[in-house]
């Protein structure tokens, strides 16, 4: 075709375009909502793609992820959906691959890491009253007794109380019946008129008879993550501590993740309020929300754990308060608790306040509170149960992550704990472990022997944790050497000089990654170091694979739009090339290619493409631009972490746009090709006159 | 701008066949049957001539316009066109065909509804590509002179009389100069006043430009115009050097 007639051919499909408005409407109406929904598409799985990205590498995974070649998993951060924490080995020498990969260009930290999954104790409330009163006794501080055991009848009192009242719902009998008889002597005037005359016998009594009959918290079940504190707050910028201080330089310590320590760690009935009033804050209701009322009963029926937190002097001033407040002369204490507990929507606001101005301050708010020593216990890698105190320092969090599960994962523990806990310990910790099994003499060495024989089955189990460098060394042995864990120093230099199970390494330039991480494959294996190195998305297991699920349903959704676009299209072009074949045939006749034909059926979609498509991705764009500033709000803790943040702000660059265009011209043309070749098919005789 | 009554004027009886059909058939398949729209046809037109085509409907006078034509070729016989026989020509070099040395026009005009009275005409130039932008320009203002339709060439089809979509029509079939300009019932669709004012200027156009043309007519009174009659009945030429003076032996029903 000659470029003049390519001239009149563009001018043709313009008029047609016109000329043809309701098919071109619907055509073009298609193209446009399908640019559209491109556009928007990508934008949104693009800023959820950046989101997720910010989220995990600038949280906890770094832009790659290093861990041993004989892993037996793949490492997940984040846990894999079906076998929980994978095994993945570890870096036996931690400092040896990071002065390796730290020489690499663009390599910006490279930072230790371990997690593993430890069991906290919540305690238990009449245990910690004891604790007080056996504090006072063997300081032998008199005033301090009389008062610890003032409180401790209180509660001990409460606790007979409550039992009383069960009692009478449930048959007493058999060993209820024992528990019943010592709570009715713990209450007891004369036993408490005795209570000096042997101090430790009576507290021994109350400790083991008594303590148990309130139901237990249970332990509550913590993530951690060890690392080198200091250069994991250095590194990945979304921590921010929200409590507390730092763990200083060489000091074992405990760092809660704020969102953990608020929904776990927080007493039943505060975080029961708290949820109770993020869900209304969301618009929900008592009345009209079955899930609220049913938190509301549940938390009402946790009085007990406000009630025998309370010491008398507490205890008859917030009695007196709830008289008032809930307008009862009389009552005691446990049914206006409960009554208390009781909110509705008329009451709950005033409640809530009334809670945390007069009640929190009497009780322990928090299971373990800032400034204490924990006991954390994890299986170690060798099977058995290893315990540790930890000093908690402190609580964090990931900005713009509160909200998300994700984000309230991990607590974080220093390297050399997390070691001990995992059962990795260097070679100068084992050196040392064994100079004190030497010291602690023969005997006691036999003793562990067995236990390790007792736990692990045969000596070679030994052999093998010694082989690997597990520690062997648990059980009651272990707690003799660990008491003071909690205050023990170490150097700095110790975080790095052991074992880890996998490294965080953040880059300068994240874009260059997949550079950066080849490079640091080929440094590594000239160290001669067996090690994997993935990048962010496959570190973090299923969670990963998100954006590229997110992406692969965009996508069929666009597919089976575009193929429904297509049937459409195929089919108003068809018929528009019925309506028009005596125009054809009659350019035909005057002499036009069948060519000429085919191509101005394909400028036809053309010039309605470019309109549409181009209108449908500047809308698309104009929309995103106006949500970029708005925000698209998360609408659950999920969408959070996709979001990295409370919002979604998406951007729109050129290339969406100029794809998005590109992909439905490509697509509105394929639709073409056969009404073009029907087209360029009709004879040119269909112009004269229909006679035979 | 209608010429006065024309001159007899008749081609001279020495000049070179322009058309030449030996025996052309053309048969239809309908369904299971075969419809012999002509059943072998021997006609030739000279340079110059002016010849119409009658015969009632369904003779066949359409179908040896299409032959003509170049836009149908013949199932049997041969079909020559300015020389060439259009039964060795493939679809393209026919195309070709039609727009160097063809014009036609069309029973209802069949103009390019989105396009003005100047582009129509330029229409086939461009398809051409021969000439530049000044050269077309210039040709197309020609025959819309001569066509009378100076003041109408920004006009779009739709916004035009049926005379004056005709006239646009000729001015497209003229305008590349063509040897041949065939015309499928040209004033059938138009009073027949106008009709009459068509034929007048294809008439003229003939004289002038020495065009050939062939038109189709059911109406005795256009017939008048043309130098020779050719009649067509049931696929065969039954007179192919009737008289335009005398009336149809076999009246169309239009």
């Amino acid at each position: 075709m000659n470029l003049t007639a390519a001239g009149i051919l563009w001018r043709i499909a313009l008029g047609n375009v016109w000329r043809n408005r309701m098919k071109s409407l619907i055509v073009g109406f298609i193209l446009f909502l399908g640019t559209g929904i491109i556009v928007f598409g990508n934008a949104l799985v693009d800023a959820v793609d950046d989101g997720m990205t910010r989220s995990v590498t600038q949280s906890v995974s770094g832009h790659l992820q290093i861990y041993s070649d004989d892993a037996k998993d793949k490492l997940a951060l984040f846990g894999d959906q079906f076998a929980g924490m994978p095994d993945i080995g570890n870096i036996p020498d931690f400092h040896g691959l990071a002065e390796v990969v730290r020489k690499v260009p663009n390599v910006k930290a490279v930072i230790p890491m371990g997690i593993d999954f430890a069991l906290g104790f919540q305690g238990n409330e009449i245990d910690r009253w004891l604790q007080r009163l056996r504090a006072a006794v063997r300081a032998g501080d008199e005033p301090m007794i009389a008062q610890r055991r003032d409180e401790v009848r209180a509660v001990v009192e409460r606790v007979f109380n409550e039992l009383k009242g069960a009692a009478a719902l449930v048959a007493a009998g058999g060993e209820y019946a024992e528990d019943m008889k010592a709570a009715e002597r713990a209450a007891s005037p004369e036993f408490w008129a005795a209570f000096d005359q042997d101090r430790l016998g009576n507290l021994e009594f109350l400790e083991n008879r008594i303590a148990p009959l309130e139901q237990t918290l249970g332990d509550v079940g913590l993530m951690f993550l060890g690392t080198d504190l200091a250069s994991f707050e250095k590194n990945f910028d979304r921590f921010e501590l929200v409590e507390g201080s730092r763990v200083p330089e060489g000091q074992r310590g405990f760092i809660f993740n704020h969102g953990f320590y608020e929904e776990v760690m927080k007493h039943r009935v505060a975080r029961d309020l708290d949820k109770i009033k993020r869900r209304m804050e969301e618009g929900y209701t008592f009345e009209a929300d079955a899930e609220i009322r049913s938190w509301r009963d549940q938390m009402a029926g946790q009085y007990r754990r406000v009630l025998f937190q309370l010491d008398r002097q507490a205890g008859e001033r917030i009695r007196d308060g709830l008289r008032t407040l809930l307008g009862q002369a009389s009552g005691e204490l446990p049914d206006l608790l409960q009554s208390f507990l009781k909110v509705d929507d008329a009451t709950f606001a005033a409640r809530y306040a009334w809670f945390y101005e007069n009640v929190a301050p009497h009780i322990q708010l928090y299971a373990a509170q800032i400034g204490d020593t924990i006991p954390l216990q994890a299986y170690t890698k060798a099977g058995y149960s290893k315990s540790i105190n930890v000093k908690v320092y402190g609580t964090y969090k990931f900005k713009g992550l509160e909200k998300s599960d994700v984000g309230k994962m991990f607590n974080l523990v220093d390297m050399v704990t997390f070691r001990d806990l995992y059962g990795l310990m260097t070679p100068e910790r084992r050196a040392e472990v064994a100079a004190i099994r030497e010291r602690a003499g023969l005997k006691d060495v036999k003793r562990e022997d067995a236990e390790a024989a007792l736990f692990g089955g045969t000596a070679a189990v030994e052999t093998t944790a010694q082989a690997t460098g597990f520690d062997e060394f648990g059980g009651d042995g272990g707690a003799k050497v660990e008491r003071s864990q909690a205050d023990q120093k170490f150097e700095p230099t110790e975080i790095e000089r052991g074992v880890a199970l996998n490294a965080a390494v953040t880059l300068t330039d994240p874009t260059k990654l997949v550079e950066t991480r080849a490079a640091i494959q080929d440094a590594l294996k000239a160290a001669g170091l067996k090690m994997r190195v993935v990048d962010w998305k496959e570190a973090a297991g299923m969670m990963g694979d998100l954006v590229t699920v997110a992406r692969t349903v965009l996508w069929v959704i666009v597919v089976i739009m575009l193929l429904v676009a297509l049937v459409i299209i195929n089919n108003s072009m068809v018929i528009a090339t019925m309506e028009r074949v005596k125009e054809i045939g009659t350019m035909r006749a005057v002499g036009a290619q069948r060519s000429f034909i085919a191509a101005l059926f394909l400028a036809e979609t053309t010039v309605l493409g470019l309109l549409s498509g181009g209108f449908g991705a500047l809308c698309a764009a104009g929309g995103i631009m106006l949500w970029g500033k708005i925000g698209l709000p998360a609408q659950n803790a999920f969408m959070t972490f996709l979001f990295s943040g409370p919002r979604l702000y998406p951007t729109i660059t050129f290339s969406h746009l100029f794809a998005a265009v590109m992909l439905i011209m490509f697509f509105a043309l394929i639709s073409t090709l056969y009404p073009a070749v029907l087209a360029a098919r009709i004879l040119p005789r269909v112009a004269m006159a229909e006679e035979g | 701008m209608s010429t006065p009554t024309p001159s007899k004027h008749t081609a001279a009886a020495d000049a070179p066949p322009l058309v030449e059909l030996t025996a052309a058939r053309k048969d239809y398949p309908l369904g299971r049957t075969v419809v012999s729209a002509l059943r072998g046809v021997d006609l030739v037109v000279r340079r110059g001539e002016f010849v119409a085509l009658a015969g009632p409907s369904g003779s066949g006078k359409t179908t040896l316009l299409n032959l003509v034509g170049c836009v149908d070729v013949a199932t049997a016989g041969t079909v020559r066109v300015a020389g060439q026989d259009t039964g060795q020509l493939s679809e393209g070099a026919l195309t070709k065909l039609r727009l160097d040395s063809l014009g036609f026009i069309f029973q209802s005009f069949n103009l390019i509804a989105v396009l003005d009275v100047f582009q129509n005409i330029e229409f086939p130039l461009l398809l051409q590509g021969k000439l530049s932008k000044a050269e077309r320009a210039e040709r197309v203002r020609a025959i819309v002179d001569k066509v009378g339709l100076t003041n109408q060439m920004k006009q779009r089809p739709a916004e035009l009389s049926g005379g004056q979509r005709q006239r646009v029509a000729i001015a497209r079939a003229l305008v590349t100069r063509p040897t041949l300009v065939l015309a499928d019932e040209p004033t059938a669709n138009l009073d027949s006043e106008t009709g009459e004012r068509i034929i007048d200027l294809m008439r003229d156009l003939n004289h002038t430009e020495g065009t050939t043309f062939i038109f189709s007519t059911h109406d005795p009174k256009i017939m008048t115009h043309a130098d020779r009659v050719v009649r067509i009945a049931d696929g065969r030429v039954v007179d192919a050097a009737g008289s335009s003076d005398t009336h149809a032996h076999v009246q169309g029903h239009a």
